[in-house]
């Protein structure tokens, strides 16, 4: 069925008078049309018998490149994850979500140790003992082990043992060991200030390991409480302190 | 001539083989016929060449029958837009015909209406101008409505409806004149 000119007339707001006119010519262009199917050619004739069949669904390749994409970085993240490597928050991210819905955990971020920031040098600075027992103490002041050894490191796997240590485990101030060559006299309240008045039976703690000699104390150390703010914390690995003996000859602090 | 449905599309699409033989059934005299109109070379040849491409896209098409019918007749007015541009490129070679050597000529589709199976018609189509002469074949031969058609040309519909006018009009001032006789 063709389209009739009425249609088109009306279409284009023409009057239906022409079709009187117009009609002859849209007949003669619609003999145009065969009556018969044309003979399709011999490869249209093969398609016509065994027409093209519908696709299989088939995903695509962005389709797998995406999902093999996204598997890659799940065994990337898990594989850090397993070995502790992720950022701290990515760490405790996977592990939550792994002890959540998974069979198996991972493990959780360390800890970071307490940031402690070691003081300024400043003149109220308790200098450090000697570390050999032989050299005598240039001064009595409180030793506490080394100050600037004593800035705890960045956190580092598997350093929580020493990380979580406190600083007053490494350095007791006010436990200090009993030893019986230098028993802590009673009434001290801590062994770590050693008071120059009391005598050169006085015993005064420096760390053994390491630490630097200052003997520039300008403030009273005879105080304990001066020496106890004085305190450093340490982080040290050595956390028995050793006790020397004061030369009896060192009367005057600053000097020797 | 068979009738095409959604149903029957939707089968062809599907691959049945019974579906397929109706659709080609149903629209390839109309292929045929506006490839005539157009002034093809080989239209036969030509409405062959349309199915294949048709057919072969045929399982990834959408929408029912209207939708094919605009598909194969986009098909079919690219290929004969294509045959023609061919053979103004380069012409068929013929003994030089001096009676036929009046320098009017306007293009190689007007030319081949000259060949055409039905003269007069043709000559009647090549006093309109290209545009014009698409939408009366398309509307007229291809049946095909002025939404289709438009998708077919790729113009809009008000544009395709001013060409159909304008066409109307000067087909009636042509029979009015007396210039064409059918």
């Amino acid at each position: 069925m063709s389209t009739p000119l009425s249609q088109m007339l009306e279409e284009s707001d023409l009057s239906l008078d022409l079709s009187a006119d117009l009609e002859p010519v849209l007949s003669a262009l619609r003999s145009l049309v065969p009556e018969a199917t044309p003979e399709p050619s011999p490869q249209l004739a093969a398609l016509l018998a065994r027409p093209v069949a519908p696709r299989a669904y088939r995903p695509r390749r962005t389709a797998i490149a995406a999902a093999a994409a996204m598997v890659g970085s799940l065994t990337l993240t898990g594989v850090a994850a397993a070995a502790n490597q992720l950022p701290e928050s990515a760490q405790r991210f996977v592990s939550d979500l792994s002890s959540r819905y998974l069979p198996f955990e991972f493990p959780q971020p360390v800890e970071p140790a307490p940031t402690m920031e070691p003081k300024p040098p400043s003149e109220d600075e308790a200098p450090l003992a000697p570390a050999t027992t032989d050299q005598p103490a240039p001064e009595p002041s409180a030793t506490i082990e080394g100050t600037e050894d004593a800035k705890p490191e960045k956190k580092r796997s598997g350093d929580r043992s020493t990380s979580d240590a406190s600083p007053s485990t490494s350095v007791s101030p006010t436990e200090p060991e009993p030893s019986p060559s230098a028993p802590a006299p009673s009434g001290t309240p801590s062994p770590s200030v050693t008071e120059p008045e009391v005598g050169a039976d006085e015993p005064v703690e420096s760390p053994s390991a390491g630490g630097t000699t200052s003997p520039s104390a300008s403030e009273d150390p005879t105080t304990p409480g001066h020496a106890r703010e004085n305190e450093t914390p340490s982080t040290s690995d050595s956390p028995t302190p050793t006790v020397t003996e004061r030369p009896s000859g060192s009367t005057s602090p600053g000097t020797g | 001539m068979a009738e095409l449905g959604d149903d029957v599309v939707a089968a062809a699409r599907a691959g049945r083989a019974d579906a397929v033989g109706v659709v080609y059934t149903a629209l390839s005299p109309k292929v045929l016929g506006y490839l005539r109109s157009r002034g093809v070379e080989d239209a036969e040849g030509l409405t062959s060449e349309v199915f294949l491409q048709v057919l072969k896209r045929l399982p990834n098409l959408r929408g029912g029958a209207a939708e094919l019918r605009t598909f194969v007749f986009s098909v079919a007015h690219a290929r004969a837009v294509d045959d023609i541009r061919r053979r103004s490129r380069r012409p068929a070679e013929s003994p030089y015909e001096p009676e036929r050597d009046d320098r009017v000529t306007a293009s190689a589709e007007v030319a081949a209406f000259e060949d055409a199976d039905n003269p007069d018609v043709v000559n009647v189509l090549a006093r309109l101008n290209d545009d014009q002469r698409t939408v009366v074949q398309l509307r007229v031969i291809g049946d095909l409505s002025l939404e289709q058609t438009a998708a077919v040309l790729g113009r809009s519909t008000g544009a395709v409806k001013q060409l159909q006018r304008r066409a109307l009009l000067q087909l009636r001032t042509l029979v009015e004149s007396g210039e064409v006789a059918l």
